[in-house]
C-alpha cells in the first residue's frame, strides 16, 4: 500500500474540476433514485377513471319513490389491485368473475362499491366490483341482494373516452351459465336533468365536473323474453362517483339523490357488559369455519387476513379487521359456524380498532378515525392529525378516548362522533389511554404518565416513569408493564408509585383477577396481592393469556389451561398453536373464547 | 496554581477578544457576560475547536466529498428535526396488520441516496486501509448491493436488476483490487458512488416497474427490510453517543464552578454550596421517597463500583510507579472521553458486524437459491450472534480487555487514558457479568451512585466544619461534586427540551449525541498513519456520522424507534457505561483533591496528556 503524502489541493485542477465531477455523479444519482423509486403506475380506464371515487371515499344518499318511505343509504369506495378484490367475492361466484375478466386479473384495477342500507325492511348489504381497464368504468360483479351478479363481458358504465356526444352499447351474460343476459346502451351529455341538477347544486357539487349518463338496460331470460328494462339517467362527478340516479324500473320511477350523512344515531349501545364465564370447567373445544352466507350464492368458506387479535362487541360479534381488502369484517358465532354478518370498509389500511359497546371504532391509515354501529353502517368519521395506533378506549359512559402517534389525546362521543376535548400530550404515543376515576390516564414512549381529566381534559398530574410495553387499569390506580423488567402501579388519583414489581422473561400478559394482578410472561405467570406487594402463586411461563376477571385460560404451544383464580387448574384444551407464518389470535366473548388463524378456520371453546 | 482565568492560560484569541471590549463594562454586566461567554466557550465552543474536522494539507477533492457529506448530513438531521411537520404534510405509507409501520412515502427516494452515499464513503476509505478491514468492508458492500438486486425476482430467469448489481459487485471487487496498493484519489469515491448508485437505482427502479402494475409498492418494504438488517451496523457509534450528555454533564458541573471561582467573591461559592446542598438533599429525599432505584442492594452495589474503580486506579498508580497522589483530573478525564467512545462502542457491538454479514448472505442466497433446509439451519445458527448471552459474553470480553489495556498503558507510563480506560472497564465487566449470570435488582442505578456521591459529600463537608479544616479549595471541590452528581442524575436536561421539540422521545436523546460527536470526535481524522491515511479517516468519519443520522432520521420519520434498529437503547448502554465511569472517575478525582485540600483543576491549561492511547 502506497502512503506517499498527498498534495494538497492546488489550480482548477485541484478544486473546480473534482468539485464539478463529483457534483454531476452526485446529481446524477440522486435523480436516479428520485426517479426509480417513484414508478408511474396510470391509472387504467381513460377518461372515465376521472369519476371513480377514491379510496375510502362515502357517499350518502336517500332514494326517493312515490308511495314509499325514504330510504337512507350508505356507500363506501374500495380501490384496488390485483386478485384480492376477487377473492373476497362469495366462493360460488368467483370462478364466474375470474373467467368474465378474462385478461390478467393480476394487474387489473377495480373499484368496489359497498353499500349498507339504513331503512325499510331490506336492509341487506350489497357490494358492486367495477373494473378499470382499457374498456373504461365497467361493472363486473354484484352481491348480497336477493339476486347475484356477474356480468361477462363486464357492463360497461364509463367508456374509456367518455364525454358528451359519446354513445356506447354492449350486451352478454348478467349471470352465471347465461341463467339473465343484458343488453346495454347509453350516451353521455351535458347534465341537463333537473333533479339531478338540482340535487347536484343543493349539495355544492361544481356540475361542470359531471356528466350525465342516459342508458337503458334489458334484462332477458334464459329463453330471450324481457324481464325489465331499466330506464335511468346517472350525474357522474369527478372523485365522486355516481352522485344522483333518476331511474324507471318496470315503469316505477325512483330517484336516488345525494345527501347529507343521516346515520342512525338512536338505540346504539355504548355499554359493555362485564364478561362472566359459565363453568367454564365444562367447557369443550369445537371447529368452527368462518362463512360468508349470501342470499343467492349460498354458504362459502370466507377467507380472513388477520394481523390483530378480534374483539368483542357487546352485541356478542366478533369484529376483526381483513388485512386482504381493508375491511372491518364482524362475525356471529352461529354453532360450529363464524358467519359474517357485515363488512365495511373505512378507508386506507386499518391500523388499529376498538369495541365501545356495539360501536366499533376505526383508525385507518388515511389518518381518520371512523365508526360504525352494530349493523356496520357509517356513523361518523374524523380526520386526526397523527396515526393513532393505540385502539381507542371505552370510558364506559358512551365515549372514547383516542390517542394519536402524536401525543393528542381527543374525548368523542362514541355514537355521535362529536368531540367532547382535545389535549396534547406532547410526545409520541403508541399505547391505549387507561379510564379510571373519572380521568384519562396515557403514557409516551418515553415513559411519561399523564392523568387528565376526563370531563375537561385538563391535566391533573404529569410524572416520568419508564417506557412501557402495556398500561392497564386496575380499580383506583393503573399498571404499566415496563420495557426495563418492571411491574408499576401508580395511584390515578395522584400520580404517587403505590408498588413496583420485578418480572423475568418477556411481556405476555397483564390480567385483573379478582383483587389481585396476574402478570404472565415466557417464563413465568405470577399472581400478587397490589395491597401488600404478596406474590400469591406462580406457574410456568405462557404465550398468551386472557381472563374474565375470575378464571384465567392460559394457551402453551397447543394446549388452552384454565386456571382459578388461585391458579389451581380447571381443565385443560386442545387449541391449534401459533405457526411461524402464521400467528393465533385469541378472543374472550361472554361465554367462550375463540382461536383464529389467517383463513376461513377458527377453534371455539365454549358450552358443550 | 495561579489564579489566572482560562482564557488567559489558554491562550485562544478567540476567548481573550471579547475579553478587552467588555473591560469597560459596567460590573454588573461584565462579569455575568464572561462567566457566560467563558463557559460556553469551554463546554461547547472548546471542544469542537479541538474536535472538529481541520481542512488541512487535505488531498485534491477531499474538500467537494466533505461538502457532500456534510450536506447530506443537514439533510438527514432536518428530516429529523422537521420529520412531525413532514409526516403531517405527505401521504403516509401504512403497512396492513398489527404493527405499525408508517412511513411519508414521498421522502423514500432520500433515503436510498443518503444510505448509497455511506456506503460509497466507507468503501473508498477502505480501499486504501489495512488488509482485513478492507476485505471486510467490500464484502460488506458487495452483499448489501446483491441484497437490494434481489428484490427484482422474475420468475425462470435472471432479471436485468439482479444482472446489473451482480456486474456492479464484479466490478466494484476489481476497482478494489486494482486502487488497493494506489494512494487515495478523489474520483475513486466518483467510481464508487456512480457504480453502486446507478446500479442499484436501476434494480429499483426495475422492480418498482415489475411490482406496481399489481398494485404493490415494494418501495417501502424494500427500504425498510434494508434498515432492518444494515440498521444495526450504526449500533457502535449510537453506543458512543451515549457518552455525550454525560461529557457535557461532567464539563459543564467543572466549568461553573471554575467562571465562579474565578469571576466571583468567596462568599459567592459559599451561597452556591449551600443551594446545590439544599437542592441534592431534597432530590435525594425525593428519590428515597420515590423508592425506585434506591434499594439498600443498589446503594451497596454503588459503593462497591466506586471502590472497585478507586482500586483500580490505585493499581494503575502502583503499576506506574508514581506516586498514588496524583491521579488524573476531572477536567483530564473528560477531554479524553470521546475519543475512547467510538472504539470502545464498536467493541461492545462488534457481534452486530459478523450477524448483518451472515444475514445479508442468507438473505440473498435465499433469495437465489430459493428456500432450503441448511438455509434455515444456517439462520438459526446466525441467530445465536445476536443471542442476550452472547452480546453478554463479548461485552464481558471487551471489558476485561479495557482492563487489560489500561495495565499495559500504565506500564507504560501513560497517564489518563488507563486511568478512564480502568473505569469504563470496571463498569462494563460488572454490567455484563450481572446480565449472564443473575438478576439485576441489585445492580447500582444513577439514583443510587448520585445518593451515595450526596451522601459522602456532605459528610466530608460536616467533617470539615466541626473539624474547622474547610477551604474554600475543599468547598470548591465539593461545589464540582455536588453539582456533578446532580447535573448526572438529571442529565436529561440537555435531550428533554429536544425530544419536545420533536414531538418523537426516541431520537432525542441519540440525535444530541451524532450531532456532539460530528461536531467534537473528528480529530482522530485530522492526522494520518500508514494503514490508516488521513484521506481514508476522514471518509470513515463521515461514512460512520452519516450512517448513524440517517438510521436515526428514517425512525423519526416512521415514529417508530423499532422501525430499524432502536438507537436510543444502544445509546442508554452508551450512557449507562459512559456515564457512569467517567462521572464516578470525576468524582473520585475531585474528592481526592478535597482530601488532600488542593485547589480543583477545572481546566486543562498546558496540559498535554495522552492523546497516543486514543488515536492508535
Amino acid at each position: 500500500m502506497q502512503t506517499t503524502p498527498q498534495k494538497p489541493a492546488h489550480g482548477p485542477w485541484g478544486r473546480v474540476i473534482p468539485a464539478a465531477v463529483l457534483a454531476v455523479v452526485t446529481s446524477l444519482v440522486t435523480v436516479c433514485f428520485a426517479v426509480a423509486d417513484n414508478p408511474v403506475v396510470e391509472v387504467a380506464g381513460g377518461a372515465a377513471a376521472r369519476y371513480v371515487p377514491a379510496e375510502g371515499y362515502t357517499h350518502w344518499s336517500l332514494t326517493v319513490e312515490r308511495g314509499s318511505p325514504d330510504v337512507r343509504r350508505v356507500t363506501e369506495s374500495a380501490r384496488s389491485t390485483g386478485y384480492t378484490e376477487v377473492i373476497a367475492l362469495p366462493e360460488a361466484q368467483t370462478s364466474h368473475v375470474l373467467a368474465a375478466l378474462g385478461s390478467d386479473v393480476r394487474t387489473t384495477q377495480f373499484w368496489r362499491e359497498i353499500t349498507h342500507v339504513l331503512d325499510g325492511e331490506d336492509q341487506s348489504q350489497l357490494t358492486d366490483l367495477y373494473t378499470l381497464t382499457d374498456e373504461g368504468v365497467s361493472l363486473v360483479a354484484g352481491y348480497g341482494g336477493t339476486v347475484g351478479w356477474v356480468y361477462s363481458p363486464p357492463l360497461v358504465q364509463l367508456p374509456p373516452d367518455v364525454a358528451p356526444g359519446v354513445s356506447w352499447t354492449g350486451e352478454g351474460d348478467a349471470m352465471p351459465f347465461g341463467l339473465i343476459t343484458y343488453a346495454h346502451s347509453a350516451s353521455a351529455v351535458t347534465p341537463n336533468d333537473a333533479v339531478l341538477l338540482a340535487n347536484a347544486l343543493a349539495h355544492d357539487v361544481d356540475v361542470s365536473r359531471c356528466i350525465q349518463i342516459d342508458g337503458e338496460t334489458q334484462l332477458f331470460d334464459e329463453s330471450g323474453a324481457d324481464i325489465v328494462l331499466i330506464v335511468q339517467s346517472e350525474l357522474w362527478c369527478e372523485g365522486k362517483g355516481r352522485v344522483a340516479v333518476v331511474a324507471n324500473v318496470a315503469e316505477v320511477e325512483s330517484q336516488h339523490l345525494a345527501s347529507a350523512p343521516l346515520p342512525e344515531a338512536t338505540g346504539i349501545s355504548t355499554n359493555s357488559t362485564p364478561r362472566r364465564w359459565s363453568d367454564p370447567g365444562s367447557w369443550v373445544r369445537r371447529s368452527a369455519t368462518v362463512t360468508l352466507d349470501d342470499e343467492f350464492f349460498g354458504a362459502n368458506a370466507f377467507n380472513l387476513g388477520l394481523a390483530d387479535a378480534p374483539r368483542a362487541a357487546a352485541s356478542g360479534l366478533l369484529i376483526t379487521a381483513n388485512t386482504n381488502t381493508a375491511d372491518v369484517v364482524a362475525l356471529e358465532p352461529l354453532g360450529d359456524r363464524l358467519v359474517r354478518a357485515w363488512y365495511a370498509h373505512p378507508g386506507g389500511d386499518i391500523v388499529t380498532f376498538s369495541t365501545v359497546g356495539d360501536v366499533t371504532v376505526v383508525s385507518t391509515g388515511l389518518r381518520e378515525l371512523v365508526a360504525y354501529d352494530a349493523k356496520g353502517r357509517r356513523l361518523w368519521q374524523h380526520p386526526v392529525p397523527e396515526l393513532v395506533v393505540a385502539p381507542p378506549t371505552s370510558t364506559g359512559d358512551g365515549r372514547v378516548v383516542s390517542v394519536g402517534l402524536d401525543g393528542t389525546v381527543t374525548m368523542l362521543d362514541a355514537v355521535t362522533g362529536e368531540i367532547v376535548w382535545t389535549r396534547s400530550v406532547g410526545a409520541d404515543v403508541d399505547l391505549p389511554a387507561v379510564v379510571a376515576e373519572g380521568r384519562v390516564v396515557v403514557i409516551d414512549r418515553a415513559g411519561a404518565v399523564s392523568a387528565l381529566d376526563a370531563a375537561t381534559g385538563e391535566v391533573a398530574w404529569s410524572i416520568e416513569s419508564e417506557p412501557a410495553t402495556e398500561m392497564l387499569g386496575f380499580g383506583a390506580a393503573v399498571a404499566t408493564v415496563g420495557d426495563d423488567g418492571w411491574l408499576r402501579m401508580i395511584a390515578v388519583s395522584s400520580g404517587e408509585a403505590t408498588g413496583s414489581w420485578r418480572y423475568p422473561g418477556s411481556y405476555r400478559a397483564l390480567l385483573a383477577v379478582g383483587e389481585n394482578v396476574v402478570l404472565a410472561t415466557d417464563e413465568q405467570i405470577v399472581a400478587i396481592d397490589p395491597e401488600s406487594s404478596e406474590e400469591l402463586w406462580r406457574d410456568d411461563g405462557v404465550e398468551a393469556a386472557i381472563s374474565d376477571g375470575t378464571t384465567i385460560v392460559v394457551f402453551r404451544g397447543a394446549t388452552a389451561v384454565g386456571l382459578d383464580a388461585a391458579g389451581a387448574i380447571l381443565t385443560s384444551w386442545d387449541v391449534p398453536a401459533s405457526l411461524l407464518w402464521s400467528t393465533r389470535y385469541v378472543v374472550a366473548t361472554e361465554s367462550s373464547f375463540v382461536l383464529m388463524h389467517t383463513g376461513s378456520d377458527a377453534t371455539i371453546v365454549g358450552a358443550p | 496554581m495561579s489564579e489566572a482565568p482560562v482564557s488567559e492560560m489558554q491562550g485562544p484569541q478567540k476567548a481573550t477578544a471579547p475579553r478587552s471590549r467588555v473591560e469597560s463594562w459596567p460590573a454588573i454586566l461584565r462579569i455575568p457576560w464572561l462567566m457566560l461567554s467563558e463557559f460556553v466557550d469551554h463546554v461547547l465552543l472548546e471542544p469542537h475547536r479541538e474536535g472538529r474536522l481541520r481542512a488541512k494539507d487535505w488531498p485534491v477533492g477531499v474538500v467537494s466529498i466533505v461538502v457532500i457529506a456534510v450536506i447530506a448530513y443537514i439533510v438527514a438531521v432536518a428530516l429529523i428535526l422537521f420529520s412531525a411537520p413532514l409526516r403531517a404534510a405527505l401521504p403516509l405509507y401504512v403497512s396492513a396488520g398489527g404493527v405499525s409501520f408508517s412511513f411519508p412515502r414521498a421522502l423514500l427516494w432520500i433515503f436510498l441516496v443518503l444510505l448509497v452515499l455511506s456506503v460509497s464513503l466507507l468503501q473508498t476509505a477502505a480501499m486504501h486501509v489495512a488488509t482485513w478491514l478492507c476485505v471486510l468492508v467490500t464484502a460488506l458492500t458487495v452483499l448489501i448491493t446483491l441484497f437490494v438486486g434481489v428484490t427484482d425476482a422474475e420468475l425462470g430467469a435472471f432479471s436485468s436488476g439482479r444482472l446489473a448489481t451482480i456486474a456492479a459487485s464484479i466490478l466494484l471487487v476489481v476497482f478494489v483490487i486494482v486502487r488497493r496498493r494506489s494512494s487515495f484519489a478523489w474520483w475513486e469515491f466518483a467510481v464508487v458512488f456512480g457504480l453502486l448508485g446507478l446500479s442499484l437505482a436501476f434494480s429499483i427502479a426495475r422492480a418498482a416497474v415489475t411490482a406496481s402494475p399489481g398494485g404493490v409498492d415494494l418501495g417501502p418494504i424494500t427500504l425498510s427490510v434494508v434498515m432492518f438488517t444494515i440498521g444495526q451496523l450504526a449500533i457502535p457509534s449510537a453506543i458512543a453517543a451515549g457518552s455525550a450528555v454525560a461529557e457535557l454533564a461532567t464539563s459543564s458541573a467543572l466549568r461553573a464552578v471554575g467562571v465562579v471561582r474565578r469571576h466571583l467573591p468567596v462568599a459567592a461559592l459559599v451561597v452556591g454550596l449551600v443551594a446545590l446542598l439544599s437542592w441534592r438533599a431534597w432530590v435525594v429525599v425525593e428519590t428515597v421517597r420515590a423508592g425506585e432505584s434506591v434499594a439498600p442492594l443498589q446503594l451497596g452495589s454503588s459503593v462497591a463500583l466506586s471502590a472497585l474503580i478507586v482500586g483500580a486506579w490505585l493499581l494503575l498508580a502502583r503499576l506506574r510507579g508514581s506516586r498514588v497522589a496524583s491521579p488524573p483530573s476531572a477536567t483530564e478525564l473528560t477531554d479524553k472521553l470521546s475519543g475512547v467512545a467510538q472504539p470502545i462502542g464498536a467493541g461492545l457491538a462488534i457481534t452486530f458486524g459478523p450477524f448483518v454479514a451472515a444475514m445479508l448472505l442468507l438473505q440473498v442466497l435465499f433469495g437465489y437459491l430459493g428456500q432450503a433446509d441448511w438455509l434455515t439451519t444456517a439462520s438459526g445458527a446466525i441467530g445465536l450472534l445476536s443471542h442476550s448471552v452472547t452480546i453478554g459474553v463479548t461485552r464481558l470480553a471487551v471489558g476485561v480487555l479495557l482492563l487489560v489495556l489500561a495495565i499495559r498503558w500504565a506500564q507504560r507510563q501513560r497517564r489518563v487514558v488507563p486511568e478512564l480506560l480502568a473505569s469504563i472497564g470496571v463498569v462494563v465487566v460488572t454490567l455484563s457479568a450481572a446480565s449472564l449470570f443473575g438478576p439485576v435488582r441489585w445492580l447500582w442505578t444513577s439514583e443510587s451512585l448520585s445518593i451515595v456521591a450526596t451522601i459522602v459529600c456532605t459528610g466530608l463537608l460536616v467533617w470539615f466544619l466541626v473539624a474547622r479544616t474547610l477551604t474554600v479549595n475543599r468547598m470548591a471541590g465539593l461545589a464540582v461534586a455536588l453539582l456533578l452528581t446532580a447535573l448526572f442524575q438529571q442529565r436529561d436536561f440537555v435531550s428533554d427540551p429536544l425530544g419536545a421539540v420533536l414531538g418523537f422521545t426516541g431520537v432525542a436523546f441519540v440525535l444530541f449525541g451524532y450531532v456532539w460527536a460530528f461536531l467534537t470526535s473528528g480529530s482522530y481524522a485530522n492526522e494520518g498513519s500508514k494503514r490508516y491515511p488521513k484521506p481514508a479517516r476522514i471518509l470513515l468519519f463521515l461514512a460512520s456520522t452519516l450512517f448513524g443520522v440517517t438510521v436515526l432520521a428514517y425512525t423519526a420519520l416512521a415514529r417508530n424507534p423499532d422501525s430499524a434498529i432502536n438507537l436510543g437503547a444502544f445509546a442508554d448502554v452508551g450512557d449507562q457505561i459512559f456515564g457512569t465511569a467517567i462521572v464516578v472517575g470525576a468524582l473520585v478525582a475531585m474528592l481526592r483533591g478535597v482530601l488532600s485540600d488542593r485547589e480543583p483543576e477545572l481546566d486543562t491549561a498546558g496540559k498535554e496528556t495522552d492523546s497516543a492511547a486514543t488515536t492508535s
